[in-house]
């Protein structure tokens, strides 16, 4: 290499003109990003002020060398050496001074290069041509370096009689080309990053899910397919250029529970509070065509990496309708199914059932119901409070009348369902009953609405009426199909429930037949009875009991077992009290009842005819009594001394209704005051079917306990132990009938 | 014994022998499964002079509706010209068959072989 100083002071190469070089230079490398652009403009700084042609070659990532760009002060000469560089491309570890630069990272000054200098860089012989026929002259080539890396070089060449490079020449050049490097490599890094970017939107844009991101405006600067379909827009590009807030405008989003959101509710909006917001589900509603779609919305910021602050809310919008319609139909089912089988007051889990519909499934839930009466509205419910008393006062005008042509009674009368869509006011005038009606039905901007019948196994009991206002939601088939699920299910659970207070009523007047209203006073005697019967109250049967006032003679108590639940063996438990009763008071003897109640019992049908009894007779004798007792098949009752020692007394017969002839034995006991006397059906023992004689056992310890107790007391504390032995839940009837002849006065 | 409710509570076996058939009983005969062991008597071919044993000893509970149809069983029984016994059973079945005085009516045996 070879320096000369004398050339240094070149005429048209002032100071100035190099720094006015660099400024430009430094101009063309801040405002462009774009390598090739960029790389030419520095080429031509270059031409014809400092030098007749420049080049600038990259090392690829190969390690081979390209040509980036050629500027040359003569016509022709820039395309002619591209091409010749295409041909023949530079040795990267060959001897050409661009190849040296580029291994070495250090610039070289050529400043006169020989003929045979020439040659002996060339890439083959056209190349020597090439170069010694545009007379090359003077060379200087500078590494293009950043961040320690030589990414390639800049070669400026004087030819002919240009003078030759000096070495101030070559300081600037090297200045260029190290401000070269750094636009190189930021617009490597931009062109990555830009790759990046691309690759990222090309991804995004594929996405299934809907994804905007948003700046601190509010305005959608990027926006995916997916979410200018979900948005109601033809392309992206309509969301990123509508003004902020003009999008979200045309949904109306409804929390889970109907409360309406606002902007300031949106997690995309929330991010930009410094927070990362949970995840929204939100039930949208497109104003313009009512139709629902239920949005999962996630949002995370996006940081500036320098300031913290946040730039951007990038959102993820999942449609979830579909799902969301599923789990609502199912939860809304069980929960209205769980509702209907919770009690038989079918008018009140009626009103429950309304509550579950709004704002789940509508925005307005009514209830009719089909009575003796005619149609009865039982429920009505609305999630505003203000639009309740609305649709309070509308129910009361609304009161379908059977044979009017109203379409809750035609939903009544046919059994089918019906469904308005998209109810628009000129429509309502139909529906209205009169001004005041329609003045109603107009304030409460029904929508559309579905009229189910609620079908019991005789047809329909009634009518479900659902209706949607201010959610301005359509109704689909899907709803139309719950609607009409929810309406069988209602009518089975209202018949059953008729049926079921039928039947409890039945019961009751039974089951009161079993019993005496209340017990009779049998002076000095203290008397106390109790009875709880198995299972359901329309299992009615079973056991009974009474006292008969004495025609003259003795007081007599009965107690008594029939086999058998239900209203047959209630039909004989009552028989058996009244015949009782009945033989007591025309004066018969004890066995002669017995035999009565037999003979009337062997009328009955098989499996209802067999009945145990145990009858006391009651004679006062002096404080205490004499007791004349007869078992039927009947439990030993209980004598209870003073001290509480408990005996059993009377003799076994046979039971009642099965076989003939009976055998029964009266015999006597006396009672004195302070003792008890315990009359109890087998329940007390066998409510939980105990095994061996605990039962029995137990019995006797609480009987040790009854003369300390009121006698009232102590029967409550048998039945309750009888309870407790059948874990909650008696197996059979409990019946209990106690005397005790108070103690003489002090 | 499975705790299931109702008819499954009791199970019937019935053992057919030179002019004597045993039925032995198992688990409760109650209201819940009381037609049971008339359907399964029906089903039964029984020979006139024959003797049928109801065996109770593994009979854990009876009430009156099991009773009634014990009952019944014997009077099916004996309407067919067949001779009929029971066995002695659990202590709750001994003293239903003592408080109802049913011994009066039913031969009592004290065991099946018998």
């Amino acid at each position: 290499m070879s320096r000369s100083e004398e050339i240094s002071s070149t005429p048209g190469r002032s100071p100035a003109s190099r720094v006015e070089l660099l400024l430009e230079a430094g101009a063309v490398l801040a405002t462009s990003l774009d390598l090739r652009t960029t790389m030419g403009q520095v080429a031509h700084l270059t031409v014809p002020g400092l030098a007749d042609l420049c080049a600038i070659d990259l090392v690829n990532k190969d390690g081979s060398i390209r040509e980036a760009a050629v500027a040359a002060a003569e016509e022709g000469l820039a395309q002619a050496l591209e091409e010749l560089r295409a041909r023949h491309p530079l040795d990267p570890n060959g001897q050409h001074p661009v190849a040296r630069v580029t291994r070495s990272g250090e610039p070289e000054l050529l400043a006169e290069m020989s003929e045979g200098l020439l040659r002996s860089f060339a890439q083959g012989s056209e190349h020597a041509r090439f170069m010694i026929a545009h007379r090359y002259r003077s060379a200087a080539v500078a590494p293009l370096s950043a961040r320690g890396r030589t990414l390639g070089a800049l070669s400026v060449l004087r030819l002919g009689d240009s003078p030759p490079f000096t070495d101030e020449d070559m300081a600037l050049v090297s200045e260029l080309a190290r401000r070269a490097g750094l636009a190189i490599d930021n617009a490597r890094l931009f062109s990555d990053l830009r790759g990046v970017e691309q690759r990222l939107e090309a991804i995004l844009a594929s996405l299934a899910e809907a994804v905007t991101v948003i700046d601190e405006g509010g305005q959608i600067v990027f926006a995916n397919q997916a979410a200018a379909d979900l948005l109601g827009a033809t392309t992206p590009a309509e969301l990123t250029s509508a003004p902020p807030g003009t999008i979200m405008a045309r949904f109306l989003v409804l929390d889970e529970r109907g409360r309406e959101l606002g902007l300031e509710s949106m997690p995309s909006r929330r991010v930009f509070e410094g927070i990362q917001p949970e995840p929204l589900l939100a039930r949208n509603i497109v104003r313009a065509t009512g139709e629902e779609r239920w949005i999962l919305a996630r949002s995370s910021p996006v940081s500036d990496p320098e300031t913290g602050r946040v730039r951007y809310a990038v959102s993820v919008f999942e449609n979830i309708t579909e799902v969301k319609h599923v789990e609502i139909a199912e939860r809304f089912m069980a929960e209205a199914s769980r509702v209907l089988a919770s009690s038989m007051s079918y008018k009140q889990t009626l009103r429950q059932v309304a509550e579950l519909a709004v704002p789940l499934i509508a925005d307005w839930c009514a209830i009719d119901l089909l009575g003796p009466d005619g149609v009865e509205r039982v429920a009505v419910h609305h999630s505003d409070s203000e639009r309740l008393a609305l649709a309070e006062r509308l129910a009361s005008l609304d009161r379908p009348v059977l044979h009017e042509p109203a379409i809750v009674p035609e939903v009544l009368r046919t059994g089918r369902a019906q469904i308005l869509t998209d109810i628009r006011p000129p429509g309502l005038a139909t529906l209205a009953r009169d001004r005041e009606h329609l003045r109603l039905l107009e304030a409460f901007k029904a929508t559309a609405m579905i009229i189910v019948p609620m079908i019991g196994a005789t047809g329909p009991v009634g009518a479900i009426t659902l209706v949607s206002s201010e959610s301005l939601r359509h109704f689909t088939a899907a709803d139309l199909s719950l609607a009409e699920r929810l309406g069988r299910r209602a009518g089975t659970a209202v018949e059953n429930a008729r049926l079921y207070t039928e039947r409890t009523r039945i019961a009751l007047t039974l089951q009161n037949a079993l019993r005496p209203q209340s017990l009779p006073e049998i002076p000095g005697i203290e008397m106390s009875a109790r009875y709880s019967p198995a299972g359901e109250l329309n299992e009615a049967g079973g056991d009974f009991y009474d006292v008969f006032e004495p025609a003259g003679g003795d007081w007599t108590l009965v107690i008594g077992d029939v086999c058998g639940k239900g209203p047959g063996a209630a039909g004989v438990t009552a028989l058996a009290r009244h015949t009782l009763k009945a033989a007591a008071m025309s004066g018969q003897s004890p066995l002669e009842m017995l035999q009565i109640l037999h003979q009337e019992l062997r009328h009955q049908p098989p499996g209802e005819d067999l009945c145990t009894v145990c009858l006391v007779t009651l004679a006062r004798v002096g404080e205490g009594a004499r007791l004349g007792i007869s078992l039927a098949g009947h439990q030993q009752p209980l004598l209870i001394a003073a001290t509480g020692e408990t005996g059993k007394v009377g003799e076994p017969g046979t039971l009642l209704g099965v076989r003939d002839p009976i055998e029964i034995t009266e015999s006597t006991a006396t009672l004195d005051p302070g003792e008890t006397l315990l009359l109890y059906t087998d329940g007390v023992l066998e409510g939980g079917k105990p095994r061996g004689r605990s039962g029995e056992r137990r019995l006797l310890e609480l009987c040790r306990q009854a003369p300390e107790l009121e006698l009232s007391r102590f029967l409550q504390r048998i039945e309750r132990q009888a309870l407790e032995n059948a874990g909650g839940a008696l197996s059979d009837d409990v019946a209990l009938l106690a005397i005790r002849p108070s103690p003489p006065p002090r | 014994m499975p705790s299931v409710r109702g008819a499954d509570r009791l199970q019937i076996e019935l053992k057919r022998g030179r002019g004597r058939t045993l039925v032995r009983l198992s688990g409760e005969l109650d209201l819940a499964n009381s037609t049971r062991l008339r359907s399964e008597l029906e089903r039964l071919d029984i020979e006139a002079e024959s003797t049928v044993v109801l065996d109770l000893r593994e009979i854990e509970f009876m009430d009156s509706s099991g009773l009634r149809a014990l009952l019944a069983a014997q009077e099916l029984i004996e309407q067919r010209g067949a001779e009929c016994a029971v066995t002695r059973g659990s202590e709750q079945v001994e003293r239903l068959l003592r408080v109802t005085q049913a011994t009066k009516y039913l031969q009592m045996i004290d065991s099946p072989a018998a």
